[in-house]
Formats: C-alpha cells, structure tokens, sequence
C-alpha cells in the first residue's frame, strides 16, 4: 500500500490505515525518538505522533512534501515541544529503564540493542554509537545525525523536517558526525569498520 | 578514522537499530481516534460515487451562483471575506462570529454599495471630518465626547481609547493609519477576554501604546495577524524573569507557517483557544516581527535559547534577542519591522 493510499484511509478513519501507517513508520520513528527525547518508553512516543498524524492528515499536502516528510516533521516537532515542556536537557543513558521483559525483569535501552546471540561487534558499535550520539549536547545535531543516517542521507529531506535550508541542516550533521567520530575514536571503535 | 570509514560504521549503526527496533501494533488510542474520525466525517461521504455526485451538483451550483449572479454583486463582500478566514483557520466558525471581521466587511460594503445611501453616508463622514479636523482633539477627548459618562479606570480608558483608534467607521481613524502604520501590517490585534466574561477588548499593536494594560493570570489573550503582502512573521513573548516563548510559528498555538500569505488572518492561538500567563507577575512584551525573508540567526537565537538547561545562560540569549529586537525596532533594518506590545500581569 502506498502512502498515498494509507493516508486516504487514514482521512476516512478506516483501522486498515492504522495497520499499515506502523508497518511502514513505525521502527524508524522508533529510532529517532528513542535518541531525541528524554522519555521513558519511546513506544509512547510513537504513539502520540501516529495520534497528531491521523488528527492532521486532512491538513497534509502531496504537493508540498512526501508523506514520511511531513510525518517525520511532525515527530520533530513533537520532540521539540516536550522538550520545551521539560525545559531541562537531560541525556538518555543506557543503563534507563524501560520497561520489563516477559519475566519481569527491568530492560534498559541498551538491552533493547540487541538480542541475545546477535553479534558482538555489531553489539558494541551500536552501543557505541548510541552512546556517543547521546552525548551530544545541542539537540538539533542529535536530531540531525539520527534523521540523516536512519532516511537515508537525504539533506533535502531534512531541510524540509527542520524547515531549514539545505546548508544549514548539512553544517548540523557535519558537526555532530565529527563529534561522534572524535568520541568513537576515544572508544577505540575506528578498528572496527 | 577517515570519513568513508565513519560512514561505514554510522550506516551499519543505523541497519542495526532498525533491526533491533521493536514490533510496535497500534494502541487502543489510535483505533479510537480512526472510530471518531469515521463518524464524525460520516463513511458513506467517502464513498466514490457519493463524492462523485456530491462534487457534480457542487459545481453546478457554483456555476449557476456565477452565471445567474449581477456582476454589480460580484465584489468582495462579507462573505467572501469570511469564507477567507475560515479557510486560515481551518474551517472552523469562530472566526465568523468575530466582530472586527463583521465591521469590517460591513465598512467595505458600504464603502463599495452604489446609491444614494453611500453619498449621503459619505458626506456626513466628510462633515465629521471637518470638525475633527478643525479643533483636532486628543484622541482621549473624543473618546469622552461620543461616550457619555465614561468610566475612569486606567484600563477601560486604555481599552477605549485604542479601540476608537481601530475603529473601522471612524473616518478620521481611516487617514491616521494610512499615515502612521507600516503598508505591511495590515492588522496586529492585541485581543483579552477578562475572566469570566465573554466579552472581547480589541487593541491596535501597530500604534505605540500610551497605557499598559493589566491582565491577571486568570484573563485570556490572543493576537491577531494579517499583512498586506507576503512575510516571515515571528512573534516573541518575553515573561516578567526573562522568559521566552516564540508564539509564531508554533504549531502548538498556530498551524499557519512562514511566509504568511497577504491577506490571511492569523490568529494565535487558533480559536477557541487562548494564552495566559501562569504564576509569574510583572511586566510581558509581546514582540511582533515581520521580514521579506526567513530570519535564519534570529531563529537560531532563539534554538540556543531553547536548548540551553541553565537559567542564567537563558536570560542572556533572552537578553540578547530582547536587544536585538529593540535595536531593530528603534532603527529598522533593511526590509524588518518589529511591533511591541506590552502588558502587566498582577
């Protein structure tokens, strides 16, 4: 089902929108929220954004940009307003809770990384990655590197999110690349690749 | 580690985090949001043939309306009016019961209608504004001439007095705005509801305030935005402690965006919504900033502002912006006006 045909349904309230919108956007909103919003369960998140996108879809317009486009734009802004709420910067940590696993036990993010019997290396570099990724400090580079590598290298698709020109979102991903690369360099992970 | 190698682990990082990203169904919610969605809209209207049929008999109409129509009656009336500004604020009907937009449609229907009425109206407008012009009174003193006993409280003074200046039938109103305010602005409203009244005070923000008004935590209030020609419009709000909000744009109070187009009405936030100032007391700017181009280091200013945790850091970019808005408003860069409107919170 292409998009266009889901956010027709979605217009018409039809619950076969609902499935396919997740199938589709689900994971890579996921990803992106789980790394730019201090929240406890990124699950919920997700939610609220699948909830503004069905309030909103008779506002979305093809002509101006694609649906993951303005989806994406309105996860980022999302994650703009709650932070405002908050008004602190606070940085997710690996060792967060969130959740529990079918036996009770307390999951953190970092146990989400990954399955058990996954490999190891792979492991450690998304950990890494993650963590170094966390540690940015100005919140539209954190948005910027993750939206970059989890779209697709797209500037102009992030321009259109950010609504900023082509320019300006390309200095933010260089900028904070080059911090997770210095970082990922402390960790001895340039041995990697 | 070279870029292309940097590249390499980032995107393996990405493929992984996908992967590892959990199966996530839709919640209850979400089913409950698609259920209302589908009857309040109603199934069968979305039905092909029904839409087909529906869209027929539209443009019939239309077309009829257009054809049967005297082209004498073809101006922009009321309606036409009304039928813009329900479309900024995404159909909904508040905007119709808005007096300012009534008088105002009304005015250019007279200003418009053919006849005898018009001249003589015309005339008697001339009239008063010769006598206006003759004595010239402060605009206070005309605000007690027309109203009997006015009340003396600074604030009904303030609220009248500007309201007499927007006043869109008073022709001596009329050529004060063509002089004083900016071709752009058309209208910069300053509009509080005081609590527990449905009742709505109007004041021009392009004329410099000579009162500051005090509202109380629990009254409401909006703004109201519409230009003569395409901008970058951005509204800032500076609390009593130096806080900073940016009113416009904000897709939480407003779902317009840059560049307003001419001539639409913007209202922030989107009605029946208002603002208030919670807890803090003291002095609020409201800073109404209007540019032929996006403002990219003043939005940037304010994103530090936004992502800084540290409440003296935030006071300065506050302060810093808070400068820069005056600077321009004092002495305008090139192509950049800067409204302010100040009240008090008590």
């Amino acid at each position: 089902m292409t998009d266009e045909q889901i956010l027709r349904l979605l217009k018409e309230g039809q619950a076969a929108a609902a499935d396919e919108l997740y199938k589709k956007h689900a994971k890579s909103l996921y990803v992106y929220l789980a790394h730019v919003m201090n929240v406890a369960n990124p699950e919920d998140a997700v939610h609220d954004v699948f909830v503004r996108v069905i309030e909103k879809a008779h506002q979305f317009n093809p002509k101006k940009a694609s649906f993951r486009t303005w989806l994406f734009r309105i996860a980022h802004n999302h994650a703009v307003n709650v932070f405002r709420r908050e008004k602190t910067v606070k940085f997710q940590s690996l060792g967060q809770n969130v959740g529990k696993d079918s036996g009770g036990k307390e999951l953190s993010l970092g146990d989400t990384l990954a399955d058990e019997g996954q490999n190891a290396d792979k492991y450690a570099l998304a950990l890494a990655v993650r963590e170094c990724i966390g540690k940015l400090r100005k919140e539209l580079e954190r948005q910027a590197i993750v939206m970059y590598y989890i779209l697709g290298k797209n500037y102009e698709e992030l321009g259109d999110v950010f609504g900023k020109s082509v320019s300006a979102v390309r200095k933010y991903v260089v900028s904070a690349g080059e911090k997770v690369r210095i970082c990922l360099e402390a960790k001895g992970i340039g041995a990697f690749g | 580690m070279d870029k292309k190698k940097f590249d390499k682990i980032m995107d393996e990082w990405a493929a992984h985090e996908m992967e590892a990203a959990p199966d996530i169904r839709p919640s209850p919610e979400i089913y409950r949001k698609l259920e209302e969605k589908q009857k309040k809209t109603g199934f069968w209207l979305f039905s092909w043939p029904v839409r087909l049929a529906a869209a027929g008999i539209a443009a019939a109409l239309i077309i009829l309306v257009i054809v049967l129509q005297p082209p004498k009656e073809a101006g922009p009336f009321v309606e036409l009016r009304k039928g813009k500004a329900a479309e900024e604020i995404g159909g909904r009907e508040e905007l119709k019961d808005s007096a300012h937009v009534l008088a105002e449609a009304e005015e250019e229907e007279k200003a418009e209608a053919p006849g005898k009425m018009q001249v003589a109206e015309e005339a008697k407008k001339e009239e008063r504004m010769d006598e206006a012009e003759q004595d010239r009174p402060p605009v206070r003193a005309r605000v007690a001439e027309k109203k009997a006993k006015p009340k003396e409280t600074d604030k009904e003074t303030l609220v009248e007095r500007q309201m007499l200046v927007a006043e869109p039938k008073t022709a001596v109103k009329s050529s004060r705005i063509a002089a004083a305010a900016p071709a752009v602005a058309e209208r910069i409203e300053f509009q509080y509801q005081p609590a527990g009244t449905e009742t709505v005070q109007t004041l021009d923000v392009r004329f410099p305030q000579e009162e500051i008004v005090s509202l109380s935590s629990r009254d409401n209030y909006r703004l109201t935005l519409q230009l003569t020609e395409e901008r970058y419009v951005y509204v800032f709000q500076v609390g009593a402690a130096k806080q900073l909000t940016r009113l416009f744009p904000n897709t939480e109070y407003s779902p317009a965006q840059n560049p307003l187009r001419a001539g639409k009405p913007v209202i922030i936030p989107l009605p029946p919504n208002w603002l208030y100032v919670e807890k803090d007391t003291g002095e609020v700017q409201i800073y109404v900033v209007d540019s032929a181009g996006p403002l990219h280091d003043w939005e940037e200013i304010y994103e530090g502002y936004s992502q800084t945790a540290k409440t003296t850091e935030r006071r300065k970019i506050a302060n810093e912006l808070v400068e820069r808005l005056e600077k321009n408003r004092q002495s305008p860069e090139d192509r950049v006006s800067v409204h302010v409107f100040k009240f008090k919170v008590h």
